[in-house]
């Protein structure tokens, strides 16, 4: 068999997993009430910054201030509707990924230098400026009454009021699908390699002659180009948009999802988000006063006895799957 | 020349109450490496006790001169009990594990502790304003300030120097050091270094409920008020230098007098001030002006 | 070990995940909501069984005495209203909802009460903030949300909304009183200093103020505008600006526990002496703060409610009777907030009958919506018009005074002095015309 062939079946696991992922949810709306399509377009949405945290997790650096690029992409999409003028939303989602990616340009010039703790204090200053910006010149971004979204057309096409949010929820889905297969993708490619390797010993891959800075930055710009595309997303989902999209807490609150789900695999930011959106829902309404209590407690059993995140419970599971798919191979 | 007065006090009084909230965190991360985003529910629970036993107390109707020390009790009593609780349960679980896994769990606790304070003293506003009241007024650069705001450089410079005296003047100072240098050559010598520890975290806990107890008169005590402090600490310690005292001091300094120049000057700025400072010196000095480069170990 | 650990945590997640899923289909509700459990068996064709209303306001947080009074006030006007045989003989079930959290966290819940808890209404909003980034949501939910708390001249001056009425005046209404009440205590003010919050509601209560007193003192200076951060409650840099810019009055639309903060800081520091404060919505703390309120600070009341004034007991039996459960139940007075709610519910009540009369059975959302469009009625003794924003905005009478040294005999809060109560018609402006074009059309030197 030629190249192309040998390709896809050595990706038919991944691509069949995809594919059952997609299914599994795009049939889910007939069985679950609307509110929870609501509660599934956020997670999706929010889902997609996750991966980007992931992938600096893995080269072992932690942002607590991605909120910026969640915030340029959500504004990007609020100044395109309020400044601009623009309802579709394709469009405004190519804003928000160049919001989001061309921050990520900038800002990663020079937070590329820096690991541990300082990277992670240098990304939360970057986001408080923005979060003071934003607050600041009332006039133009609205200060802390943010900016109204109302919900876009889809490639020209406005759908009926009532199934609105249904074609919102598979247009997150569509994207958040590529978002995961792409994230896949960069896992096993040489670059996600070498950010592995990074996390593990930096001098000896610098030895071995990749460029470390270069990986890094790399990573970077793409975890600002997925923060930004969510961004948009959550605009859309929620209609609103608010300076706090850059405040610290929005930041911790990313990363809290990605330790809830784990870094074992792409898959794992999708349940740890779906988990958070809903746990914090019913947290919310079983008390609304204990709600952080309750995601604190949770976070910090999983820190204590989870370490691997939720995704490690799957272990089991992966380790039937690989054995199965690898069997379809030979 | 009046509206230089004004930032210089202004400012002065600023950089005091940055001091005792970074002083705290910067002590724990010098001894503990860890950055404590907990640090700012602690200075929550000082001002809510603090304010809860102020008015508990005028209401046996005892004389009201006392308060200033029932704010001192009240927040050593919280910070000895949350310091000790939080370090020997949680924090020493995580000692051998990554750094960004005991910032989420020092987050984690944040996020109880915000709702413990919650429960415990509910949802309303507390005021505690009588010490505030007391102290009379005095006139600067033209305007009132109220004498009490005074007190808050005083207590600052009081916990630097006995921080600084229990550092370089006390063997338990010499032990900490030693512990800070070389963990296992000091438990090899017999040093019972978690104990340490514990003192250390206590020490630092004070520190931040202090400074909460001590601003409550000055405000009103909601729910939420620790959000903001911490990411203003964690300013302050980045700039100055995480781990170092001098560093926190002059790092508040800075701040301080920057974010008061910036509200009276150009008011548009003073949100920006404090993170654009940072930035800058992060950029420019990523340890912080009195920190310590970390040797890259291979 | 470990794996028992996590076979353990798999399966207590799966039994929560379950749990929360089941207790939500028994119809779990917030602890703190209450209200009737027996549907009615009312006699009008097509009704409901019951009447599910949301009430939205602030029970935590600085807001929290504003919201609380607003919600005990909704609670006794339903049970009152139930106990009469409800709304065209349904009973009304309210669902208590706090509005702290930020305005995406209420967005996102205005959506739930929507979609998950499936309300008919949803009554009540005290942040300007919500009420803007919730009106185009409702509107997209077609729900009908009638405001009272927020006052931001922004909602139907920017654009028009098919489900959303406010029952209650705007801010308008209340700085445009501010401006010419503070001139019948300071006729040869000179400069201004304003200290509003950076949000909209801050922002407009400042323009129309600003615009007012320009207009009626043509020469007048505004010295400073400061703009604290919606949230905060530590004041001393605005204390200390203020001070050194010595105005003769100092305009401020700081509320409820943000302004009992202000208060209680600025004080001590002689603010009150040195210049002549006017709180446009001060008459809140008059009550929280009481005796500590100082004296010869001007106050308004939010909604133009000052209690024991607007609504007058001695003049209305109904408002006589409300006060008096009110105050029996709870232990301290109704304030403005109170008589907001109750104005909401009963605009609410009075659309639905009007609907009820006009199609003769329980009518859709849309046609309590055109009963509610242009109605007037009464609340407490109060009138009532839905006069502005296309008849989806109300009007009345707004309620300024100044703080003397009497002191209310039972409660012990400051009495306000030289009261004016100003008609609907003086403080806003004709239909179809913004509150700022009309303030700029006033003869300069002379009011409306």
């Amino acid at each position: 068999m030629n190249l192309l062939q040998k390709k896809l079946l050595s990706q038919s696991p991944i691509l069949l997993a995809m594919a059952g992922v997609l299914i599994i949810f795009a049939l889910l709306p007939f069985f679950i009430p609307r509110w929870s399509i609501f509660l599934l377009t956020v997670a999706w949405a929010k889902a997609i910054l996750v991966l980007g945290i992931v992938f600096l997790l893995w080269g072992g650096l932690v942002s607590f201030g991605h909120g910026l690029y969640f915030a340029a992409g959500a504004y990007a999409a609020g100044f395109g509707v309020r400044v601009l003028g623009i309802h579709e939303g394709l469009v405004l989602v190519a804003l928000g990924i160049a919001a989001g990616g061309g921050l990520a340009c900038l800002v990663g010039l020079l937070l590329a230098r820096y690991r541990g703790i300082f990277f992670a204090l240098l990304n939360m200053a970057f986001s408080m400026v923005l979060y003071a910006i934003l607050l600041k010149f009332y006039r133009v971004t609205g200060g802390t009454d943010g900016i109204s979204i109302s919900p876009p057309t889809l490639a020209g096409f406005m759908p009926p009021p009532e199934a609105l949010r249904l074609v919102h929820y598979y247009f997150t889905l569509g994207l958040g699908i590529l978002s995961l297969y792409g994230a896949h993708r960069f896992s096993v490619s040489p670059l996600g390699y070498t950010l592995k390797a990074i996390r593990n010993n930096e001098v000896r891959v610098e030895y071995m002659g990749a460029s470390v800075r270069k990986a890094i930055y790399i990573t970077y710009i793409l975890s600002g180009i997925l923060g930004g595309l969510s961004g948009v997303l959550t605009a859309f989902a929620i209609g609103h948009v608010v300076p706090e999209y850059s405040y610290w807490t929005q930041s911790a609150e990313f990363v809290f999802v990605a330790i809830l789900g784990g870094t074992g695999s792409t898959f794992a930011p999708l349940a740890g988000s779906i988990v958070f959106e809903f746990v914090r829902n019913y947290a919310f309404k079983l008390s609304s006063y204990t709600w952080q209590l309750s995601l604190g407690t949770v976070l910090l059993l999983i820190i204590l006895f989870l370490p691997g995140g939720l995704w490690s419970l799957s272990k089991p599971f992966s380790r039937r799957w690989t054995k199965w798919t690898l069997h379809s191979n030979r | 020349m009046k509206i230089l007065t004004i930032i210089f006090v202004d400012g002065i009084v600023f950089a005091s109450w940055l001091f005792l909230v970074s002083v705290g965190l910067t002590f724990i991360y010098g001894v503990l490496r860890i950055l404590n985003v907990a640090h700012g529910s602690l200075y929550a629970l000082g001002g809510y006790m603090g304010a809860s036993m102020v008015l508990y107390y005028l209401q046996t109707g005892a004389t009201p001169y006392l308060t200033y020390f029932v704010l001192l009790g009240a927040a050593l009593f919280i910070g000895i009990v949350a310091g000790s609780l939080i370090e020997t349960i949680f924090l020493r679980r995580v000692y051998h594990r990554e750094e960004e896994v005991q910032l989420l769990l020092t987050f984690s606790l944040f996020l109880i502790l915000e709702d413990v304070i919650k429960l415990v003293w509910g949802v309303s506003p507390y005021f505690a304003d009588k010490p505030y009241a007391l102290l009379g007024q005095m006139r600067l650069g033209g305007i009132i300030y109220a004498q009490y705001v005074f007190l808050l450089p005083g207590i600052a410079l009081a916990s630097g120097a006995i921080i600084w005296g229990i550092i370089n003047r006390t063997r338990f100072g010499k032990i900490i050091i030693s512990v800070i240098t070389d963990r296992e050559i000091c438990t090899s010598l017999g040093v019972n270094v978690p104990r340490v520890r514990t003192f250390a975290f206590i020490i630092g806990a004070i520190l931040a409920t202090l400074g909460g107890a001590f601003t409550a008169p000055m405000t009103a005590l909601v729910p939420g008020i620790g959000v903001e402090v911490i990411v203003l600490a964690f300013a302050v310690v980045a700039i100055g230098g995480m781990g170092s005292l001098g560093g926190a001091l002059l790092g508040s300094l800075l701040v301080g007098l920057a974010r008061a120049a910036a509200i009276h000057l150009f008011p548009e700025l003073d949100l920006f001030t404090i993170y654009l400072v940072m930035s800058l010196v992060l950029l420019f000095r990523p340890q912080g002006l009195f920190g310590e480069v970390e040797v890259r170990r291979i | 070990m470990k794996t028992t650990v996590k076979k353990v945590s798999l399966f207590g997640l799966l039994v929560g995940l379950i749990s929360c899923f089941v207790l939500d289909g028994i119809a779990f509700k917030v602890p703190i909501a209450s209200g009737q459990a027996k549907p009615s068996s009312p006699s009008i064709p097509k009704a409901p069984k019951e009447l599910k209303v949301a009430l939205v306001d602030f029970l935590s947080g600085p807001p929290a005495k504003a919201g609380t009074a607003a919600i005990n006030a909704g609670r006794i006007l339903i049970e009152q209203i139930n106990q009469a045989g409800g709304i065209g003989g349904v009973k009304i079930r309210p669902i208590i909802v706090d509005e702290a959290g930020g305005v995406e966290k209420q967005v996102t819940e205005y959506r739930r009460l929507v979609l998950d808890e499936k309300v008919d209404a949803i009554l009540g909003y005290l942040s300007s903030a919500d009420c803007l980034a919730i009106a185009p949501v409702a509107d997209e939910l077609k729900t009908l949300t009638i405001y009272n708390g927020c006052g931001t001249s922004k909602l139907f001056e920017q654009a028009d909304y098919k489900y959303v009425f406010r029952a209650v005046n705007y801010e308008g209404a209340e700085n445009v009183a501010a401006a010419l009440y503070v001139l019948t205590i300071k006729p040869d003010l000179k400069n201004v200093v304003g200290i509003n919050q950076d949000y909209a509601w801050g922002r407009d209560s400042w323009e129309t103020f600003d615009h007012a007193i320009r207009r009626l003192k043509p020469g007048v200076k505004v010295v400073e505008t400061l703009w604290p951060k919606l949230g905060t409650v530590e004041f001393s840099a605005e204390i200390s600006k203020a001070l050194s810019a010595k105005p003769d009055v100092l305009h401020t639309s700081l509320w409820a526990g943000f302004l009992d903060s202000f208060i209680k800081q600025a004080a001590p520091r002689g603010v009150f002496k040195e210049t002549q404060v006017v709180a446009t919505v001060g008459e809140r703390s008059i009550v929280t703060i009481g005796k500590e309120m100082p004296e010869g600070v001007i106050v308004g009341g939010r909604g133009g409610f000052v209690p024991y004034i607007l609504p007058d007991p001695k003049a209305n039996a109904e408002a006589k009777k409300f006060y008096e459960i009110y105050e029996a139940r709870f232990g301290e007075i109704p304030i403005a907030d109170s008589f907001n709610m109750v104005q909401d519910i009963l605009a609410m009540k009075a659309a639905y009958e009007k609907a009820i009369k006009a199609h003769g059975r329980w009518p859709t959302t849309e046609e309590v919506i055109k009963a509610l469009e242009f109605l007037q009625f009464d609340s407490l003794g109060v009138r009532v018009s839905m006069a502005l924003g296309k008849g989806h905005q109300a009007i009345h009478p707004q309620v300024f005074g100044i703080t003397g040294t009497q002191r209310h005999p039972k409660w012990g809060f400051p009495l306000l002095e030289k009261v004016k109560i100003f008609p609907a018609e003086k403080v806003n402006p004709p239909p179809g015309v913004k509150h700022l074009d009309w303030i700029d059309s006033w003869p300069e030197g002379k009011g409306p």
